[in-house]
């Protein structure tokens, strides 16, 4: 029961978010999540869980503010003991093989921040206290020491502080170095400047923009200088040359995978890590270290929500575990993660001053063969473990995207189909779709052939009734036979004829019809288009935003069109205006939104254009109708009832916004009267 | 003229009287106590030296001895000593630990010697912080008098004008603390939160060895080592679980479902547990690192909470109850004997208090063989979508018979079935309605169902939630209705949604017409939702409850509806239930896994086992290792439990049933539920009615389980074999050793 009250709230909270794009956050225990794409969250079994746990020991004491963690390739582990300025070197179990920056062996260190390790065993430290990087032998000699280089070319602002450095095959170190904005320090064996490489650029920020424009030179240095976010942690993967960077004090591109030309290869412009809203309070990401395997999957560790994130090498979130708790499993303040090479997952608490070692629990591992094998192409051989996957979590998306390209592979379309559908794939469902569509009509072309015929002749011959019915109509005296219907089939076929008639007679009656049809239209568009088209899906709309959708704007423009109208030598009245737009509003409506909902039963998102062109043609047709209208109606000249309708649809946003101003206000006076309420509530017990 | 008059002499007296209260309100003054303005000096410490002897039994008096034990009590800081005959042991009140092993500050280094820690609030202070001191660093007046068996000591701390009385008194091999609240007096605007009696009593160095026991979840150990981190938190569980329930926002936390404690140093050890005035009691571990190098263990005894008063809308200030809340509290240590006091004894000597007190109620038949399966059924919910709230079918009554019935077939016997969301608006509605949903196939297909399962001795309880409500549910009497916090205001979630029955309410309603409604559909009985994992004390105007009330009231529920319907399940396993309840649920195989806590070891299910049915909380489907939970299954005790529905997964992947339920579909489950329920029969069925006579950890990731009549399960988690005399379990297995004969 626990378990559901979390839960239940999570899918209230989550429902709330794919409306108002802020992301939620209420750990299911005992279970982790995925990050869909859309952003919400899907429960999965625990992803990892924790193997053993690395501390100092009695002899040599306990880890004080530790700061980076290195594993190297003989899985020996090394750890920045930052507040004992010392480095730890321990077997993977946790017992102490050398201390470095003791007493005895006179390096010195101050605050050392970061460490790698190269292949032979030679240790690099970013001696951060010393503004150096120090070179020792695996036996703690000091071999060289990396002081600030001398260039032109670095800002004087930021002295020499590294904090964070790796080393690529040639022997070029890349350090981060204090605040350093400007990129990556790129250092060479002669401890010579080679340049920045991967710097961080600011976004656009139009608010920024215009203070910045429009303030004074106080209120300018008041603001404050903007500056890019700094790489925060750097990672080599030695196989393929890339560089991984996290990077702090952002909320959009938190990791970064630089090829060796410093361009970022990454899916660029996508979260990598959460925003969460918690009871109001609000938590933004940071992530501070990033670490990859073999396999090439990402693992990212948040120092804010106290989480590791896994992510693959397309951007896709593939797990999240953690959390903030005093509970092993769970993380004070995570600070460095890394990978060794059986495949556990080192994950530094630089607040508790331990390492926890987590393993992949059967789902995890699952979930990495079948992402490897995905993104090498080889989509028939991922097809096991995805299937497998979906067996212990038939919600995972990423395994149904699998099963789907696999089967796609194979021309299963249907099948295919199915499957995308559950990976809430659209691109994809839509790609098997045009396959299968294409199959359909090569196999029974006969039968498709003439059913389209069939529909074609109907479809022609229908509207040849229509049109001659209208003449009909137009031909008898207004006011023979039932007028509502007569009206709708002129308003297409004649509407300035048909918004004579209204006007001579406004009625009520098909006012509330059309209004409600246009609803009707709407929730059939909402409901049965077709899965690759379909935005708006049941599931997920919210009724009373659907209905405020097109009621507000109707009414609006209505009543703004009767105002101006009425100030502006019109001749027409309310009941009338109200009449004549429901009938040339909402009947293209009507049509266009069904056509395009059958419509999209038949397109793939290639022919994206088709569909768009359905609501553009639409629209295009309401416009006119609202042009014939307003100019028959009132008897005015083009222009002036271009101008009309200018004015009007400036009048229906200013009514708009007053409206939303009074309900914020009638929301504080309701408010007040709570508060009074309550304070009288309380005093009288 | 007299109208003038009049008319001059009550303008006076207008003026007279707002030039009175404005004088008053200049120079209104906040009572104030010594303590706020330092009038009076600090009373001193107690002295250095008489500190330091604490730990010789020299300074000691002895008050009372029976065959085994002697009581000793120091006539200044009223320490007490007991001193075991037959193990020759010696439990001192007042820590054994020098000053640099230990650490810490002054305050700190007196309070690992006092006998009891005192929490008080100041009322006249603006913001009420709960203030702490003990009896050493702030000496009380003590006196003392004799009374059979023991001592009473009455405490006066001057300073502070709180006064009370403790009773330490010896029998067998136990002492017993006794705290009446009668004798609680308070003088001043102090007033008294908690006492923490006999803090030090058992407390570990890391030299020693040994660990502490503490109920954290099924139970956790934490060993005496050298080796450890500065800690920043402290276990301190509120017996029952915490009352924050709708503002929780971390990790599952485990309840202390039972108010006991244990210590086990160097071979010697006692089990502690509160048998008087447990819902108003903390259990305490303070493992070493954690502000001293010292383990400590403790039972504390509350007499009021601390609450967040509303000042205006959205802000709050910290406040303490006025009124003292009138609770005996009453602590019972017992010793165990030497080299029979790990935590199986400590176990062993709890079930034997909880038999001998009638609070644990033996539900298994003597002889039963056969562990049922322990089946969670998911039926009906509403799916929020755009035009209307789609009722889905999970699983219909139709379903879950033919489900039954295959089952049956493929000898699976004895089940345990509980059914969620049977009921009218399916699961996640509160409170839940009696009425059964006719969508699932109505009354008619419903005692189908329950008919077919009396007629094959399966049990199928009714999920039913009457603890909590949902503000849509609750109409114009919302603030009649619900729980409420000292503060008057309802105890509620942060979005306003979700709140908690008032007991009487739900008492009344239940009584009323539910229970009767509910007895119709002839299930086995009611599965109650919610009320042995929570315990809250309810502030509401018309029917105010202590935790204990609360309690009370769902007891009653519970005891009517097993006379109705002939059996009773609860979620959760407070030790309260114990006594009613025919099947636990939601019992974790597990500890919360805090940093501390080096072991979680199966104590609740050595308390219960072979007494009640119990199943874990979470379910074989959803599990991210099948290898591992069933392997605590074997070594717990555990029914094995599963979570199925008809439906697959995919079809209700936008309720909230897709929070937990992501693999559940019967079709994929049952082979596997079949032979596992096959393979734990065959092994273990015969140890289902037996009590587990002790547990052991062999080495890190091998535990042994021990049974009554002698089958030894020896479990091995780790993904090397295990090797030893005569005995060899493969990585991930486990293997039965049966007594001979």
């Amino acid at each position: 029961m626990r378990r559901l009250r979390l839960g239940f709230v999570i899918l209230i909270v989550t429902m709330a978010s794919i409306f108002t794009g802020t992301l939620t956050a209420f750990a299911v225990p005992a279970l982790g999540y995925v990050i869909a794409p859309e952003g919400y969250r899907i429960s999965v079994p625990l992803g990892y869980s924790v193997d053993r746990v690395l501390t100092g020991d009695y002899e040599n004491g306990m880890l004080k503010n530790p700061e980076d963690l290195f594993i190297d390739s003989r899985d020996q582990v090394y750890i920045a003991d930052t507040a004992n300025n010392r480095v730890l070197k321990m077997d993977k179990f946790g017992k102490i093989l050398k201390v470095f920056g003791t007493k005895e062996d006179k390096l010195n260190l101050m605050e050392p921040r970061g460490i790698f390790v190269e292949d032979d065993g030679d240790i690099y430290i970013a001696d951060t206290g010393n503004n150096r990087i120090v070179h020792l032998s695996p036996e703690g000699q000091m071999i060289e020491k990396f002081v600030a280089p001398k260039s032109d070319l670095i800002d004087k602002d930021f002295p020499f502080m590294p904090t964070k450095l790796v080393l690529d095959r040639s022997g070029n170190m890349y350090v981060t170095s204090g605040n350093d904005y400007h990129g990556l320090l790129v250092i060479d064996g002669q401890n010579q400047f080679q340049g920045y490489i991967a710097p961080n650029k600011l976004k656009f920020n139009l608010k920024d923009y215009i203070l910045r424009k429009y303030a004074t030179k106080e209120q300018r240095e008041a603001l404050g200088k903007v500056v890019p976010p700094n790489h925060r942690n750097v990672t080599i993967d030695l196989n393929s040359g890339y560089l991984y960077t996290a990077i702090e004090n952002t909320t959009i591109d938190e990791i970064k995978r630089f090829n060796f030309l410093g361009i970022n290869t990454y899916p660029a412009d996508k979260h990598y890590g959460e925003f969460t809203n918690r009871r109001g309070i609000i938590t933004s990401p940071n992530v501070v270290d990033v670490s990859v395997d073999k396999d090439g999957i990402i693992t990212t560790v948040d120092s804010n929500q106290r989480k590791v994130y896994q992510y693959d090498q397309e951007g896709n979130n593939l797990l999240v575990f953690g959390g903030n708790g005093d509970q092993t499993g769970f993380f004070q303040e995570p600070v460095s993660v890394a990978n060794d090479s059986e495949g556990l997952l080192y994950v530094l608490d630089r607040a508790r001053g331990e390492v926890q070692v987590f393993r992949a629990n059967h789902f995890a591992s699952l979930v990495h063969k079948g992402s490897r094998l995905y993104y090498d192409g080889r989509y028939e051989e991922a097809l096991q473990p995805w299937r497998e996957v979906v067996n212990i979590d038939s919600n995972y998306i990423f395994a149904h995207r699998g099963i789907g390209k696999a089967l796609y592979k194979e021309q299963k379309w249907k099948d295919a189909m199915a499957e995308f559908r559950l990976g809430e794939d659209m691109g994809s469902y839509s790609n098997a779709f045009r396959e299968y569509r294409h199959e359909t009509l090569r196999h029974q072309f006969g039968w498709i052939a003439l059913i389209i015929a069939v529909m074609g002749a109907a479809l022609y011959y229908s509207i040849v009734a229509l049109t001659a019915y209208s003449r009909k109509v137009l031909a008898s005296p207004a006011g023979s036979g039932n007028p509502s219907i007569q009206n709708a089939i002129l308003t297409i076929f004649a509407p300035r004829e048909a918004f004579y008639r209204i006007q001579s007679a406004p009625r009520y009656m098909p006012v509330i019809v059309l209004v409600l049809g246009m609803l009707a239209a709407r929730f059939f568009h909402i409901y049965f288009t077709s899965f690759h088209f379909n935005l708006t899906r049941p599931e997920f709309a919210d009724f009373y935003y659907e209905v405020a959708q097109l009621i507000v704007p109707f009414f609006l423009f209505t009543a703004s069109a009767w105002m101006i109208t009425s100030i502006m030598d019109g001749e027409s009245k309310f009941k009338q205006i109200l009449a004549a737009c429901s009938y040339g509003v909402i009947i293209p409506y009507i049509i266009g939104t069904v056509a395009q909902a059958l419509m999209s039963h038949v397109l793939s998102r290639d022919e994206l254009s088709i569909y768009n062109g359905i609501s553009t043609v639409t629209y295009c047709w309401m416009g006119l109708c609202v042009f014939f209208l307003i100019m028959t109606m009132n008897d005015y000249t083009v222009g002036k009832t271009i101008w009309v309708i200018v004015i009007s649809i400036l009048t229906a946003i200013a009514l708009l916004l007053v409206g939303i101003l009074f309900y914020i206000l009638m929301q504080h006076v309701i408010d007040f009267f709570k508060e009074v309420f309550l304070e009288v509530y309380i005093s009288g017990f | 003229m007299l109208r003038r008059w009049l008319r001059i002499i009550s303008w006076v007296l207008v003026i007279g009287f707002c030039a009175f209260f404005i004088y008053k309100a200049e120079h209104f003054q906040i009572a104030r106590n010594a303590l706020g303005d330092g009038k009076e000096p600090d009373p001193q410490p107690v002295a250095k030296e008489i500190v330091d002897k604490l730990s010789n039994l020299a300074g000691y008096a002895k008050v009372s001895e029976n065959d085994r034990l002697s009581l000793y009590f120091e006539p200044v800081t009223s320490s007490i000593a007991v001193s075991d005959k037959t193990t020759g042991a010696t439990w001192m009140s007042a820590s054994n630990i020098t000053d640099e092993a230990l650490g810490g500050s002054e305050l700190l280094k007196n309070s690992v010697r006092a006998p009891l820690n005192l929490t008080y609030a100041d009322i006249s202070r603006p913001v009420q912080d709960p203030l702490y001191t003990n009896s050493i660093t702030l000496p009380p007046k003590i006196s003392k008098e004799d009374i059979d068996k023991g001592i009473r000591v009455h405490y006066d701390f001057d300073k502070l004008g709180i006064s009370f009385a403790i009773e330490y008194t010896i029998e067998a091999d136990r002492l017993e603390v006794y705290i009446p609240a009668a004798d609680i007096k308070e003088k001043t605007s102090n007033l008294l939160v908690s006492i923490e009696i006999l803090p030090n009593l058992g407390s570990g160095t890391d030299k020693d060895k040994g660990y502490m026991f503490y109920p954290d979840g099924s139970g956790a150990i934490s060993y005496f080592k050298e080796t450890h981190p500065q800690y920043k938190d402290r276990y301190s569980a509120t017996v029952y679980g915490s009352e924050d329930v709708l503002k929780r926002t971390s990790q599952r936390v485990e309840n202390a479902y039972l108010p006991v404690f244990g210590a086990n140093k160097n071979g010697n050890g006692f089990v502690a547990y509160v048998t008087q005035g447990e819902f108003e009691s903390k259990i305490n571990y303070y493992p070493s690192g954690y502000t001293v190098n010292l383990n400590r263990v403790s039972g504390e005894f509350f007499y009021r909470r601390f609450y967040d008063a509303a000042i205006r809308r959205g802000e709050f200030s910290q406040r303490v109850e006025k009124d003292l809340m009138p609770v005996d509290h009453r602590l019972r240590y017992v010793f165990l004997p030497k080299d029979h006091s790990d935590y199986s004894e400590m176990a062993k000597a709890y079930r034997s208090y909880l038999i001998e007190s009638g609070k644990l109620q033996k539900r298994i038949a003597d002889g039963g063989k056969e562990i049922p399966a322990a089946i969670n059924l998911f039926m009906g919910i509403r799916e929020d979508n755009v035009l209307s709230k789609q009722f889905l079918k999970i699983t219909t009554f139709e379903q879950a018979k033919k489900f039954l019935q295959e089952l049956n077939t493929a000898g699976v016997n004895a089940m345990s079935v509980v059914l969620e969301g049977w009921m009218k608006d399916g699961l996640g509605d509160f409170p839940d309605s009696d009425q059964v949903s006719s969508e699932l196939g109505g009354r008619a297909k419903l005692t189908d169902l329950t008919k077919y399962a009396k007629d094959h001795q399966i049990d199928i309880f009714l999920d039913f939630n009457n603890v909590d409500a949902f503000d849509r549910n609750l109409g114009f009497r919302k603030n009649i209705d619900v729980m409420k916090s000292p503060s008057k205001l309802a105890l509620e979630d942060y979005y306003g949604f979700w709140y908690l029955l008032n007991a009487e309410r739900a008492w009344t309603k239940f009584m009323g017409s539910q229970a009767k409604t509910l007895a119709g559909y002839d299930a086995s009985g009611i599965s109650f939702a919610e009320m042995g994992s929570i315990a809250l004390a309810d502030y509401n105007e018309y029917h105010p409850f202590t935790r204990e009330g609360t309690v009370q009231k769902w007891l009653e529920m519970m005891k009517y509806s097993r006379e109705q319907n002939g059996k009773v399940a609860v979620y959760g396993g407070n030790s309260y239930v114990l006594g009613t309840a025919d099947r636990l649920m939601d019992i974790p195989l597990h500890d919360t896994g805090y940093v501390y806590s080096d072991e979680a070891v199966p104590f609740y299910q050595m308390v219960v086992h072979g007494y009640i049915p119990y199943s874990g909380d979470l379910p074989m489907n959803s599990h991210y290792d099948s290898r591992e939970l069933f392997l605590k299954w074997v070594e717990y005790g555990s029914m094995p439990y599963y979570e199925l529905t008809y439906a697959k997964p995919e079809e209700f992947r936008y309720t909230f049933y897709s929070d937990t339920l992501f693999s559940s579909s019967f079709d994929q489950w049952s082979p596997f539920l079949i032979q596992q329920y096959k393979e734990l029969n065959k092994k273990l069925g015969h140890t289902w009615s037996q009590e587990i006579e002790s547990h052991r950890i062999i080495t890190r990731d091998v535990y042994e389980t021990t049974y009554g009549d002698g089958t030894k399960v020896i479990v091995n988690y780790s993904s090397l074999p295990y090797k030893s005399t005569g005995v060899e379990v493969q990585p991930k297995d486990y293997i039965v050793l049966k007594q001979e004969g």
